[in-house]
C-alpha cells in the first residue's frame, strides 16, 4: 500500500527550503524547517508550520549535521526529509541513516547516489553502456605522481574535479605541470570542506565547451522519462548564472538522442527520483556525459516552466510510492524559459562575495516572470553560505522575447545594502553573441575577461549630482522638522499640563 | 540667487547649481526638479519630465552612495574646506610598507608565513575561505614580513589589513 506523506523536514535553507514548503503547502503536507543561529528570522524560518534550532551559523555546525536533522525529523514526527540542493542532498551516508531511522528520503536510494553521485564511479558503470564519456580516469587519484602520470597521458590542459558534489567546489584547471602539485591540495581541501570527502579525480579538459543537461524523472518501478535540456552555459568560477531552455542549438534529433543516453544512465544504477544528467557539448555537437546530479537542481524551475510539471510534487508523489504520470512521449515542451542566478557578489571585481544587510528589497513581477528568493528586506547577507540571493525565471512564448522580457524583470529589481550582479547578468543578455546563443562555458572569460565595468552616462552623472545635492537639502530639511516639532510637541505639553493643574 | 556646488560624482566633478526648490543647473544645463521621499532610503525624483528612483544605500563621512538605475554611485559634494583638507590628508600619507588588505570578507583558513621571513613576488601568505572557496593570498612583491594582523580561524571584513611587508 502507498503511504501518503503527511508531513515534511526540509533541511535547507534560503530560497530552496522556500520552493519546497510552498509544493508541500499546496498538497496538504505540513512542513517543518531547520535553522542555524544566523537564520533565526530567514524566510524559511518564518513560512514553515514548525521550526527548530540545529546549531551554530557554520554550515558544519548546522546543516550539515545530519544527526541533529534526523533526531528533529523524529521529535517533530516528520515522515520524510527533503534535502533541497547542496549541504547533505547528495550524501548518501546521510540518505542511509534518514532510512535506517525509517525516515522517507525524497530523492535517490543511497546506493544510487554512491553509484552516479560520484563522478568516478559514475564513468566506470557507463564504460558498460554507449553513453559517450571525456577521456580521464576511472580512480580517485592516490599521490601527486599518479596525477602526474595521467595528466601527461590525456595531455594538458586538465582538469581536476571532486569526486562529491559539484557546484564548482574542488575544481581547478590545470593548464601546465608545475601548477599541478598545488591546483591538487586546494581541490583536495575544497573538497574535503564542501563534502567531508577529499578525492579528486582528473579528466582532459574540453575547450569552450556547452554545458547541457537533461532533467530526468524515474519511479520505483523501473520507468524513466525526460523533461527536455537545459543549456547552463553561462558560468563563471564554474558556477551557472543564466540558463534556459530549449538550448539554441537543440534540434529534434540531438534531444532525442542525448535523452535517450540521459535515460539511459539513470536506468544503469536504478536510479529514482528526480536527477539531472549533464553533458559537454562541443562546437561539432558532440556529446559526453558529465556527471549527474542526484538532486533537485537550482534551476529546476527553467524547465517547469516548458513543461508545466512542478517537480517538487513530483519528486514528493515518487517518494510515496506513486508511478510515473506520464509516459515519455506525452511530455510537451512550450515556450523557453530562462533563468538568472542574482547574487550577492561584486562583477567589477573578481566576483567577491558581497555582505551586509538587505536595506532595500524590490522584486520585478509581471507578465512571464517568476522569482524565488530567500531573503527579505532587512536580513543580512553573511559569509556562512552561498552567496545566490534569489533566482528570476523568465517565460514566453519565443527566446526572442524571453530576452526582451528578462531585461525587463532584471531593470526593476531593486537592491539595496549588497552589491549584486544584476547589471552584469543585463550586460551578458544585452550581448550581441548572446543573443544569437553563441554561447559556451568560456563566454564570460572571452567577451568580459576584463570584468563588467559599470558605464555611467552622461544623464547618470548629472541625475547623481542633482540628487546628491538635494538629499543633502532633504537631510537638513528633515532635521529642521524635527526640531519644530520638539518644540510644538513641549509647548502642547506644557500647556496640557497647565490645563490639568 | 543660488549657491554654486562641485560634486564629485565617482571620479568625475559635476557643478551644480541650484537656483530655488525646484531648480537646478547642472553642468550649465537647467533642470526642473521634483523630488519626494517615499520612506527611510527609497527616493524619487522627477527631473525635466524623466522619472528616477534613487536608493540611497550609505552616507558616511560627507559621501553619499546611491542606487540609480541599478548602479552603485558614490557622491560627494565638495565645498573649499573639504578639497584643502583632503589634499592635506593625501600629502600626509606616505608609506613605505607595502599592506596585504582582505580582498573579501572570509575566514583566515591558513597564515603561511612568519614575522621576519622574506617573500617573493607570488609566495603564498594565507588562504582566505570565503562562501566554501579557498583563495590563495599571494604577495606582489619581494621584501621582509614586518607585521602580521590577523589570526588563523577568525572573519575578517573586506578591506582589513592582513599584514605588512616592507
Amino acid at each position: 500500500m502507498k503511504k501518503r506523506i503527511q508531513k515534511i523536514l526540509i533541511a535547507n535553507r534560503g530560497e530552496i527550503a522556500l520552493r519546497i514548503m510552498r509544493t508541500c503547502r499546496e498538497m496538504g503536507i505540513a512542513t517543518v524547517a531547520v535553522y542555524s543561529e544566523a537564520d533565526r528570522t530567514s524566510p524559511h524560518v518564518l513560512y514553515a508550520d514548525e521550526a527548530y534550532y540545529i546549531g551554530a551559523s557554520p554550515a558544519k555546525e548546522s546543516y550539515l549535521c545530519g544527526e541533529k536533522i534526523i533526531e528533529v525529523a523524529k521529535k517533530s514526527n516528520a515522515d520524510a526529509i527533503h534535502p533541497g540542493y547542496g549541504f547533505l542532498s547528495e550524501n548518501s551516508a546521510f540518505a542511509r541513516m534518514v532510512r535506517d531511522a525509517g525516515i522517507i528520503f525524497i530523492g535517490p536510494s543511497p546506493e544510487a547516489i554512491e553509484q552516479l553521485g560520484d563522478k568516478t564511479k559514475a564513468k566506470q558503470l557507463l564504460r558498460r553502456t554507449t553513453v559517450p564519456t571525456v577521456p580521464g580516469t576511472d580512480e580517485a587519484i592516490e599521490s601527486l605522481e599518479e596525477a602526474k602520470r595521467i595528466a601527461e597521458s590525456i595531455g594538458y590542459p586538465v582538469l581536476i574535479k571532486a569526486a562529491a558534489g559539484g557546484g564548482g567546489k574542488g575544481m581547478r584547471i590545470v593548464e601546465r605541470a608545475e601548477e599541478l602539485e598545488n591546483a591538487l591540495r586546494l581541490a583536495q581541501s575544497e573538497a574535503l570542506n564542501a563534502f567531508k570527502d577529499a578525492r579528486v579525480f582528473i579528466e582532459k579538459y574540453i575547450a569552450a565547451p556547452r554545458h547541457i543537461e537533461f532533467q530526468i524523472l524515474a519511479d520505483n518501478y523501473g520507468n524513466v522519462i525526460h523533461l527536455g535540456e537545459r543549456e547552463c552555459s553561462i558560468q563563471r568560477r564554474h558556477q551557472k548564472i543564466i540558463e534556459e531552455s530549449p538550448s539554441p542549438i537543440m534540434t529534434k534529433e540531438l534531444r532525442e538522442q542525448m535523452g535517450e543516453a540521459a535515460v539511459a544512465v539513470a536506468q544503469s544504477a536504478g536510479y529514482t527520483n528526480a536527477g539531472t544528467v549533464e553533458f559537454l557539448v562541443d562546437e561539432k555537437r558532440n556529446y559526453y556525459f558529465l556527471e549527474v546530479n542526484t538532486r533537485l537542481q537550482v534551476e529546476h524551475p527553467v524547465t517547469e516552466l516548458v513543461t508545466g510539471i512542478d517537480i517538487v510534487r513530483e519528486q514528493i508523489r515518487i517518494a510515496e510510492g506513486d508511478t510515473l504520470r506520464w509516459k515519455q512521449n506525452e511530455i510537451r515542451l512550450r515556450g523557453h524559459s530562462m533563468e538568472c542566478r542574482i547574487y550577492a557578489e561584486d562583477p567589477s571585481n573578481n566576483f567577491f562575495p558581497s555582505i551586509g544587510t538587505i536595506q532595500y528589497l524590490r522584486s520585478p513581477n509581471g507578465v512571464g516572470v517568476r522569482e524565488e528568493r530567500g531573503i527579505e528586506e532587512g536580513n543580512d547577507v553573511s559569509i556562512f553560505y552561498d552567496p545566490m540571493l534569489a533566482k528570476l525565471i523568465a517565460y514566453g512564448e519565443n527566446r526572442e522575447i524571453v530576452l526582451a522580457r528578462m531585461i525587463r524583470a532584471l531593470q526593476e529589481y531593486r537592491i539595496a545594502g549588497v552589491i549584486t550582479n544584476i547589471s552584469a547578468c543585463i550586460s551578458l543578455i544585452q550581448h550581441k553573441e548572446f543573443y544569437k546563443g553563441n554561447i559556451n562555458t568560456g563566454f564570460i572569460n572571452t567577451y568580459f575577461g576584463d570584468g563588467f565595468p559599470q558605464n555611467i552616462s552622461d544623464e547618470e552623472y548629472c541625475v547623481s549630482a542633482i540628487a546628491a545635492v538635494m538629499l543633502m537639502e532633504n537631510k537638513r530639511n528633515s532635521n529642521v522638522q524635527t526640531s519644530v516639532q520638539q518644540v510644538h510637541s513641549s509647548q502642547w505639553k506644557n500647556k496640557k499640563f497647565t490645563e490639568y493643574r | 540667487m543660488g549657491k554654486k556646488l562641485n560634486v564629485l560624482v565617482n571620479e568625475r566633478t559635476i557643478e551644480v547649481l541650484q537656483q530655488d526648490e525646484n531648480t537646478i543647473f547642472a553642468e550649465g544645463k537647467k533642470y526642473d526638479v521634483s523630488h519626494k521621499q517615499i520612506d527611510k532610503s527609497h527616493h524619487s525624483f522627477i527631473i525635466n519630465g524623466k522619472s528616477y528612483e534613487v536608493i540611497r544605500t550609505e552616507q558616511r563621512n560627507g559621501k553619499q552612495t546611491i542606487l540609480l538605475n541599478g548602479k552603485e554611485i558614490v557622491t560627494e559634494i565638495q565645498d573649499d574646506v573639504s578639497a584643502i583638507m583632503k589634499k592635506f590628508q593625501s600629502s600626509k600619507k606616505e608609506n613605505h610598507n607595502y599592506e596585504i588588505l582582505s580582498p573579501m570578507p572570509g575566514l583566515i583558513a591558513t597564515i603561511n608565513i612568519t614575522i621576519g621571513e622574506s617573500v617573493k613576488p607570488g609566495t603564498k601568505l594565507c588562504v582566505l575561505e570565503a562562501m566554501k572557496m579557498e583563495n590563495d593570498i599571494v604577495s606582489q612583491r619581494e621584501g621582509m614580513v614586518k607585521e602580521i594582523f590577523v589570526e588563523e580561524r577568525t572573519i575578517v571584513e573586506k578591506g582589513i589589513k592582513l599584514m605588512s611587508i616592507g
